[in-house]
C-alpha cells in the first residue's frame, strides 16, 4: 500500500482542476491503432495470454485522487480472465468512482460495460474497512481489446504517495506514470511525518533500468514527476531468487523532511539512537542480575555468553503466539518502558530482548551496541530510499578482544555467535562509539554455522532392503530452525517432524522410528536424533544389485533444471552437509564395482564423495557438500548449474553388487 | 494477488482485533463451565483438540425462515489445536445476525470474552467475482494447550429450501453433538441419514425434538483420502408446513421439483441466442455435429464468471443475459447451453453434482451440491457406446453427461472428478438420482515412446513423443493452456528433472493444445550427459528413461481407515528404445515385472533387439478407489513400480 499521512489542513483545493479532470475522464477512449487491432501474438512473450497495450496511472495529492487506465489485448482463451477486474481499496480512506470499461472486438464492434461494479467486503471492523470493487467486461473473446478506467478518491486530509510497480505477469507495450505531489512551497500547511519530522518535499527511489528514470516536469504553479516506459518485460518467477518485490522494476515515492541522503540517515540514526538509549537507560536491577550470573574471574567472552544464555531463557514474545491485551492483563504484564521492565517481567519481543542484552553486557562493562537491519527474506537496505520502514529488527554487536561479534539474542533458539540468516550479511544502521550511528553491514553467515551431519549404519538384506540406524545432527542455523519448529509442538509432534524429515530423504515406503530424542532446549548444543530404519533401497539389475551409497540424496532432484535464467540465484544462507554410510552386505554378495570418488571445487563451493570397501562385506561412503555463497549474478548461472548437476550426478552413482558365486564364476 | 492482500489484511485485522478486546467483568456461562467440567475419554496423543459440545438449535419460524442457535465448545489438547481459536460463521445479505459471543478459559483458569464488536466482517469466497456471503470472524485470545474455547451465535436464516444439514463429525473427536428442531404447530419433518450414522430423536416438547451423538471419532487426515464431507457423519432434515409434505424436499424427486421451479423460464431463448445456435449448426445435420458445435461455443466463448447474490447461488441468470454478456457461472453456462441446444432440436436437462466424489449420498436427499452440469438427451437412433459419458435414467432415456464449465473436456467425455459419483438429474417430472459412469481405462490413454542413442561416454540423447487422450489430455491441457512459452519450457524442464540429472532440452512442440477433440501430442528432444554410469568395463543404464508412475504416499502411523482415492482410470504405456554404443554388449537385464492387484496392474519387460535395448511397460488403473483392506496390495504395487523404475541394464565393454 502506498504510504498515507495526514495533513493538518489541506482542504483548499482547486475546484477548477477537479472539474477539468472530470471532463477529461469522461471523454472518449483513446483511438485504437490498426496495429493494435490486428495484433494476434506477442513476439516479446511467445504464448502470452494477453498484453497490456497501454497503462496510465496518475497520482494526485493536490486533488486527492488516483486514476488508472488500462488497455489490453486478449491473445488466448486463457487471457479472457483479465476481463474480470477486482480493485482492492481502503473504503475508510476513500472510494472508487468513475468506473468505465468496454470491449472492442476484432471486427471493430464495441460493447461498453453497462453493468454495475459490485462492492465486496474483504475486511471490516471499527475504523478498518477494506473492500474490492468488482466487475467483468462483456463478451470478451480472443482478439478482443479490453479497456477500463477508474479513480480512487481519498480524503482531503490525507496524502498518499505511490509505489509505481512496473512489472507484472504481462508484457506492457507502454506504461505512463504521473505523480503530482503535495506542494509544500505554496502552502502554509504543516505535514507531520511518522517520525515526527515536518515534511518539506517529495523524494523517490528508482529501481528502474538507467534508461528509464522518472522526470520532473514543472509548470508555473505546479510540478509533477512522470515516467513513460515502452516494452516492459513480464516479471519472471524462478526458484532460488531474491524476494520478488526487490526484483521488480519500481519507483517508491515518499514525503520527506530532507532531500540529501546523508542528512536523512544522520537524522534517522539520531532519532533511533535516542529512543534505543533511552530504553536501555532504564536499567534498574540489570547490574544485580549480571553480578548474579557472571563471575569476576570470567573472561569477557564468558561473561557475554552467560548474559546471552540468561536473556535467551526469557519469554520471547516474537516467537510465542500473539498475545491479546486481555492475556497480558491476566498475566500481570505491563508495557515495557525500558530494559529494566523486560528483565523484571522476564518477557519481551525480539527488540526488547536485544536491547536488554546490550544493556546487560554494558552493565558488565563490555562495549556493546545495537544494529537496526532489514529482514533479507523480504527486503534489503537501500540508503537511497529515505525511509526507516525498511529497517525491521535489531541485533547486537559486542566488542570482544577488539573485534565486533554480532549476536541475535532476540531470535528464539539462535545460538551464541550466530545470526538468524534474516539479519546476516545485510546493511543497516548501527550504533557506533565514535560517530553516534553509521551505515554498516552485519556479519555474513558462514557455512560452518549451518551444518547437517547424517550417519547411517545399515545392513543390506537379501531382499534389497537396508535395515539399521541413522543418526542426524543439526548445528547452528539448522539447529535453530529445528528448535523453532519443535518449540511449537509437543513431544509427539516433534517425533513426527523428525521422522517426516528422514522420510523425505529416504526412498518412499521407508519405515522409520525415532529412537533417540534430541535435547530441544539447550540452544548451544546441536539437535541430535537417532532412528531405526528399514528402507527398500537396492534395485535389481538382473543378477546384480545396485545400491545408492548416498541414501540421503535419493529423492533429491536437479536443483537447476532450467537452461536459461532471468534472475540472479539467491540462497538463504551458506550450508554444509556431511554424510557417512556404513554398509554391511549380505552373505554371498560381493562388490563388483564401486562408484568413482568425486572432487568438485569452486571458490565458494565443494562437493566430494568417497566410496571404499573396508572389508569384503563392508563399504564406507562419505559425502561432503559445501555451498559457501549466497548470491550469484545471472552471468554465473551456468557455473552454479554445472556444479549442482555434478553434485546430482555424483549422488546418483550406484554400487554394483553380485552374487559371490557369480563373481567367482567370472 | 488479491489473495495475498486479503491474507495481509486478515492478519492485520486480527492483530488489531486482539489489541482492542476489553476484558472487564467476564462471566462465563454455566453451559460452558458444564461442558468443560466433563470427564472425557482418553484420546490418542496426537489429538489436537476435542469438541466438548456441538449444539445447534433450529427454530423454524415461518416458511423460508428459521433461527439457528449454535454453541460450540472445544478443549485444545495440543499446540496444533490452536486453530480452534479461529472462530467464524457466515451470514448472507437476507439474514440477520442476532448475537455472537465467545468465552475462553485458559489452562491457568483465566477467563476471557469476545463480544459482537470484537468480531470483524470479511468476504467469503475468492472464487466468485461477487457474492453476498459475509463472514464474522475472530481469533480467541489465549487459545492454546489446555484452553477451553466456547463460541455461541444466533442468526435468523433465510431458507431457500426447507432443508437443514446436521454435520456431527469433525477433524477432532466430538464428545457430544446435538441438534434440536422446533417446528411450528402442525409442521412435520423427515430425516435422512446413512445407516452407520443414524441417530434417533428424543421428543423434548410440543413439536420439538433433539438428536444427540456421543463420542464421535475424529476424521483423521490420511494421504489421498476421500473428501471430508464424504466421510463426515451427517443427517439431513426436511421439514414441511401443513399440506406440502414431500413437495419441496426430503426426496430426490422433491429436490428436483424444487430446482425445476427455480429454472423455470430461464432457458427461454432470445432472437439473438436462437440465431447464433442456428448459425453454429448451419449445414450440420447429425446429432454429433450439432452438439459439438454448440458445446464448443459454450466452452470457448462463454467465460466462467460467478456473481451470486441471494437466490443467485441456486438460480441461474436468464439465458439471454448470459448470451449477451458471454459470461456466467456453472449453472449459467448449463442454462445457456440447454437453451441453445433446444433451439436446434436437442433436449437437455440440468444435473446437480458435487465435485468431490461421495459427498452426494443416495440415502441423504439434500441440496448439498456445488456444481451444475447438463444431461443431453441421446436420440433413440444413436447407440449408447457412441459416447463415453452416457447414463440411462429410470425413464429409459439416455443422456450424455457434459460439463460446459470444463473447457478442456469435449462433449461425450467426462473428467475423472465427476465420474463414479451420484448426481441429481432435474427433469420436468422432478428429480432422479443418477450415478455417473466410471470410464474405462481405455478412454484415458497416455502412450509415450522414446528413441535414444547412448554414447560411449554415457550421454543419452533422443526424442520422446507423448500422445494423451481423455482425462489425461484434459488435465495436461489445463496445466499448459494459460502458460507462456517460457513457462511451458520451465514446466517441461521441471518434469524431466524428476527423472534426469542434468539435461538440455533441444526442442519441444505441443500439438492440438486447443483442439480438445483430438489427442494431445507433446514432442521433445533432449540430451543428458552422464546418464549411464561407467564403471571400468561396465556401464549401468536405466531403461526407464522418463515418467514416474509410483506414488509417494507416506506410510501411515496408524492403520489406514479410509480408501485411497485415485485420480483417474487410465492405461499408460512407455516404450523406449536405446541404441547402445558399439563397444558394449548387454550383460544383464532386469527381470520382467507383472503384477495385478485388481484395481490396477503393472507390467514391464526389457528386451535386447540387436544393438538396442527395448523397455516396455504398461500401467492400468481400473478403479478410482482402493479399499483400506487392500492397502497392502497398494503398497506392494507401489514398491514393485518403484523398483522397476529404478532398475538398470548392465552393459559390458567388448573385449
Amino acid at each position: 500500500m502506498p504510504s498515507l499521512i495526514r495533513a493538518n489542513h489541506c482542504r483548499l483545493l482547486l475546484f477548477a482542476f477537479l472539474l477539468t479532470c472530470r471532463v477529461s475522464w469522461s471523454a472518449d477512449w483513446p483511438p485504437i491503432t490498426p496495429e493494435e487491432q490486428k495484433m494476434t501474438t506477442l513476439a516479446e512473450q511467445p504464448g502470452a495470454a494477453a498484453v497490456i497495450l497501454n497503462r496510465e496511472e496518475t497520482d494526485d495529492d493536490l486533488l486527492h485522487y488516483h486514476h488508472t487506465y488500462i488497455r489490453m489485448k486478449i491473445l488466448t482463451e486463457a487471457g479472457r480472465e483479465y476481463a474480470d477486474i477486482q480493485i482492492p481499496y481502503d473504503r475508510h480512506g476513500g472510494n472508487i468512482s468513475e468506473i468505465a470499461g468496454r470491449t472492442v472486438h476484432a471486427d471493430g464492434s464495441v460493447l461498453p460495460f453497462e453493468g454495475k461494479a459490485l462492492d465486496k467486503v474483504i475486511v471490516k471492523q471499527h475504523d478498518l474497512r477494506y473492500q474490492v470493487k468488482s466487475f467483468s467486461l462483456p463478451d470478451v473473446q480472443v482478439g478482443s481489446i479490453i479497456e477500463y478506467r477508474y479513480s480512487y478518491r481519498y480524503g482531503d486530509n490525507s496524502l498518499i504517495q505511490p509505489q509505481w510497480v512496473m512489472q507484472g505477469d504481462l508484457f506492457q507495450k507502454r506504461a505512463f506514470f504521473k505523480n503530482i505531489p503535495y506542494d509544500f512551497k505554496s502552502s502554509n500547511i504543516t505535514v507531520t511525518l511518522g517520525n515526527g519530522q515536518v515534511a518539506n518535499g517529495v523524494n523517490w527511489t528508482s529501481y528502474m533500468p538507467k534508461e528509464h528514470l522518472p522526470q520532473i516536469r514543472t509548470m508555473p504553479n505546479s510540478y509533477w514527476v512522470d515516467l513513460e516506459v515502452n516494452d516492459i518485460p513480464a516479471f519472471v518467477d524462478e526458484p532460488f531468487q531474491l524476494p520478488a518485490d526487490t526484483l521488480k522494476w519500481r519507483v517508491n515515492f515518499y514525503y520527506s523532511s530532507r532531500s540529501k541522503v546523508e542528512d536523512f540517515w544522520k537524522d534517522a540514526g539520531k532519532t533511533w539512537n535516542k529512543h534505543a538509549e533511552s530504553f536501555m537507560g532504564h536499567k534498574n536491577g540489570l547490574a544485580e542480575e549480571v553480578s548474579k550470573i557472571v563471575a569476576a574471574t570470567d573472561t569477557p567472552e564468558q561473561k557475554v555468553r552467560k548474559i546471552y544464555a540468561d536473556v535467551s531463557k526469557l519469554e520471547n514474545q516474537s516467537y510465542i503466539p500473539y498475545r491479546a491485551v486481555q492475556e497480558e492483563h491476566a498475566l500481570g504484564l505491563k508495557p515495557d518502558h525500558g530494559a529494566e521492565d523486560v528483565l523484571r517481567q522476564r518477557t519481551g519481543d525480539h527488540e526488547d530482548l536485544t536491547r536488554l542484552f546490550v544493556a546487560m553486557v554494558r552493565a558488565a562493562r563490555i562495549p556493546a551496541w545495537l544494529m537496526w537491519v532489514p529482514n533479507r527474506s523480504e527486503a534489503f537496505f537501500d540508503p537511497q530510499y529515505m525511509s526507516t520502514n525498511q529497517l525491521v529488527a535489531e541485533i547486537a554487536i559486542v566488542s570482544l578482544n577488539g573485534k565486533d561479534v554480532f549476536l541475535d539474542p532476540g531470535t528464539k533458539y539462535c545460538p551464541y555467535g550466530v545470526l538468524n540468516w534474516h539479519y546476516s550479511g545485510i546493511k543497516g544502521i548501527r550504533q557506533s562509539a565514535e560517530k553516534g550511528t553509521e551505515i554498516s553491514q552485519s556479519a555474513d553467515s558462514d557455512y560452518k554455522q549451518a551444518i547437517t551431519v547424517r550417519v547411517a549404519k545399515v545392513t543390506l538384506n537379501d531382499q534389497g532392503s537396508l535395515d539399521g540406524t541413522v543418526d542426524i545432527a543439526f548445528y547452528g542455523i539448522e539447529a535453530m530452525n529445528w528448535r523453532r519448529q519443535g518449540g511449537r509442538t509437543d513431544e509427539e509432534g516433534r517425533k513426527k517432524l523428525l521422522e517426516d524429515e528422514l522420510k523425505r530423504w529416504l526412498p518412499g515406503n521407508s519405515e522409520i522410528t525415532l529412537t533417540k530424542i534430541p535435547q530441544w532446549e539447550n540452544t548451544e548444543e546441536p539437535v541430535v536424533a537417532g532412528f531405526k530404519i528399514s528402507s527398500q533401497t537396492a534395485v535389481s539389475a538382473g543378477k546384480r544389485w545396485l545400491v545408492t551409497p548416498h541414501i540421503f540424496e535419493v529423492n533429491n532432484k536437479a536443483a537447476f533444471p532450467a537452461a536459461q535464467r532471468t534472475n540472479a540465484v539467491y540462497f538463504d544462507y551458506p550450508t554444509q552437509e556431511i554424510d557417512e554410510v556404513h554398509l554391511t552386505l549380505p552373505p554371498n554378495t560381493e562388490v563388483e564395482s564401486l562408484p568413482p570418488n568425486d572432487d568438485v571445487k569452486l571458490d565458494y563451493a565443494l562437493y566430494q564423495n568417497q566410496q571404499k570397501q573396508e572389508a569384503p562385506n563392508k563399504i564406507f561412503a562419505r559425502r561432503d557438500f559445501i555451498n559457501g555463497g549466497v548470491l550469484f549474478p545471472v552471468a554465473e548461472y551456468k557455473t552454479v548449474k554445472d556444479f549442482y548437476d555434478k553434485v546430482k550426478a555424483g549422488d546418483d552413482q550406484q554400487i554394483v553388487l553380485k552374487a559371490a558365486a557369480h563373481v567367482a564364476g567370472n | 494477488m488479491l489473495q495475498e492482500i486479503k491474507k495481509t489484511l486478515w492478519l492485520f485485522a486480527g492483530i488489531a482485533l486482539l489489541a482492542q478486546i476489553s476484558w472487564a467483568g467476564v462471566n462465563v456461562p454455566d453451559w460452558v463451565r458444564q461442558a468443560a467440567s466433563q470427564t472425557l475419554p482418553k484420546y490418542e496423543p496426537d489429538t489436537n483438540a476435542v469438541v466438548l459440545l456441538d449444539q445447534t438449535d433450529f427454530t423454524v419460524t415461518a416458511p423460508g425462515e428459521y433461527i439457528e442457535h449454535s454453541r460450540h465448545v472445544v478443549k485444545i489438547l495440543r499446540h496444533e489445536g490452536r486453530d480452534e481459536g479461529f472462530l467464524a460463521m457466515d451470514v448472507s445479505q437476507k439474514e440477520k445476525l442476532l448475537s455472537i459471543h465467545a468465552w475462553i478459559t485458559d489452562a491457568a483458569g483465566n477467563d476471557y470474552e469476545l463480544k459482537d464488536k470484537d468480531f470483524l466482517e470479511s468476504g467469503a469466497s475468492d472464487e466468485n467475482l461477487y457474492d453476498d456471503i459475509r463472514y464474522r470472524r475472530a481469533r480467541a485470545p489465549a487459545a492454546d494447550t489446555g484452553s477451553v474455547v466456547a463460541f455461541e451465535y444466533e442468526v435468523r436464516r433465510h431458507a431457500w429450501l426447507n432443508q437443514l444439514h446436521w454435520f456431527f463429525q469433525e477433524p477432532n473427536p466430538v464428545h457430544e453433538a446435538n441438534m434440536t428442531l422446533q417446528l411450528p404447530a402442525g409442521w412435520e419433518y423427515k430425516t435422512s441419514s446413512d445407516g452407520a450414522a443414524a441417530v434417533e430423536p428424543v421428543k423434548m416438547g410440543e413439536n420439538r425434538w433433539t438428536w444427540t451423538a456421543r463420542d464421535v471419532p475424529a476424521i483423521d487426515h490420511e494421504a489421498l483420502m476421500p473428501a471430508f464431507w464424504a466421510l463426515s457423519g451427517r443427517m439431513e432434515v426436511a421439514y414441511f408446513g401443513g399440506g406440502d409434505r414431500g413437495t419441496k424436499s426430503g426426496s430426490w424427486n422433491a429436490l428436483g421439483d424444487w430446482y425445476g421451479g427455480l429454472i423455470a423460464g430461464r432457458r427461454s431463448p432470445t432472437p439473438e441466442l436462437s440465431a447464433k445456435a442456428l448459425q453454429l449448426t448451419a449445414g450440420k445435420n447429425s446429432f454429433d455435429e450439432k452438439i459439438k458445435a454448440v458445446t464448443s461455443f459454450l466452452q470457448a466463448e462463454v467465460r466462467y464468471v460467478a456473481i451470486e447474490i441471494g437466490i443467485g447461488g441456486f438460480q441461474p441468470h436468464p439465458a439471454g443475459d448470459i448470451f449477451h454478456a458471454r459470461y456466467g457461472d456453472c449453472k449459467d453456462k448449463a442454462t445457456l447451453l440447454s437453451s441453445m441446444l433446444q433451439e436446434v432440436g436437442i433436449k437437455s436437462n440440468y444435473v446437480l453434482i458435487h465435485t468431490e466424489r461421495g459427498v452426494v449420498h443416495p440415502n441423504l436427499p439434500s441440496d448439498f451440491f456445488n456444481h451444475a452440469i447438463i444431461a443431453i438427451e441421446l436420440p433413440s437412433e444413436i447407440k449408447s457406446d457412441a459416447y463415453q459419458s452416457v447414463v440411462t435414467a429410470k425413464t429409459g432415456k439416455r443422456y450424455i453427461i457434459f460439463d460446459p464449465t470444463d473447457e478442456e473436456t469435449p462433449a461425450g467425455e467426462l473428467r475423472a472428478q465427476l465420474q463414479n459419483t451420484y448426481a441429481l438429474l432435474v427433469s420436468d417430472s422432478g428429480g432422479e438420482l443418477i450415478h455417473t459412469p466410471l470410464l474405462s481405462p481405455d478412454t484415458n490413454l497416455l502412450t509415450r515412446t522414446g528413441h535414444f542413442i547412448l554414447s560411449s561416454d554415457g550421454t543419452l540423447g533422443g526424442e520422446v513423443m507423448e500422445d494423451s487422450s481423455g482425462d489425461l489430455a484434459s488435465a495436461e491441457r489445463w496445466n499448459l493452456v494459460s502458460d507462456t512459452q517460457q513457462q511451458r519450457s520451465q514446466k517441461l524442464e521441471h518434469r524431466l528433472s524428476r527423472s534426469l540429472q542434468a539435461f538440455t532440452v533441444e526442442s519441444s512442440d505441443i500439438q492440438h493444445l486447443d483442439q480438445i477433440q483430438q489427442d494431445l501430442i507433446y514432442k521433445f528432444k533432449f540430451t543428458t550427459p552422464q546418464y549411464a554410469q561407467i564403471r571400468g568395463p561396465l556401464m549401468l543404464v536405466r531403461p526407464r528413461v522418463l515418467g514416474e508412475k509410483s506414488a509417494h504416499v507416506e506410510r501411515e502411523r496408524k492403520p489406514r481407515q479410509y480408501p485411497i482415492e485415485l485420480r483417474r482410470t487410465s492405461r499408460e504405456t512407455d516404450t523406449y528404445e536405446i541404441e547402445i554404443p558399439q563397444e558394449y554388449k548387454v550383460d544383464d537385464i532386469p527381470d520382467p515385472v507383472n503384477i495385478d492387484v485388481g484395481f490396477a496392474s503393472y507390467q514391464s519387460k526389457v528386451q535386447v533387439e540387436g544393438s538396442k535395448i527395448r523397455y516396455w511397460r504398461e500401467y492400468i488403473v481400473r478403479d478410482l478407489s482402493v479399499d483400506p483392506d487392500h492397502i497392502a496390495d497398494w503398497r506392494k504395487l507401489q514398491g514393485v513400480i518403484g523398483s522397476d523404475e529404478a532398475a538398470a541394464v548392465v552393459l559390458k565393454h567388448n573385449p
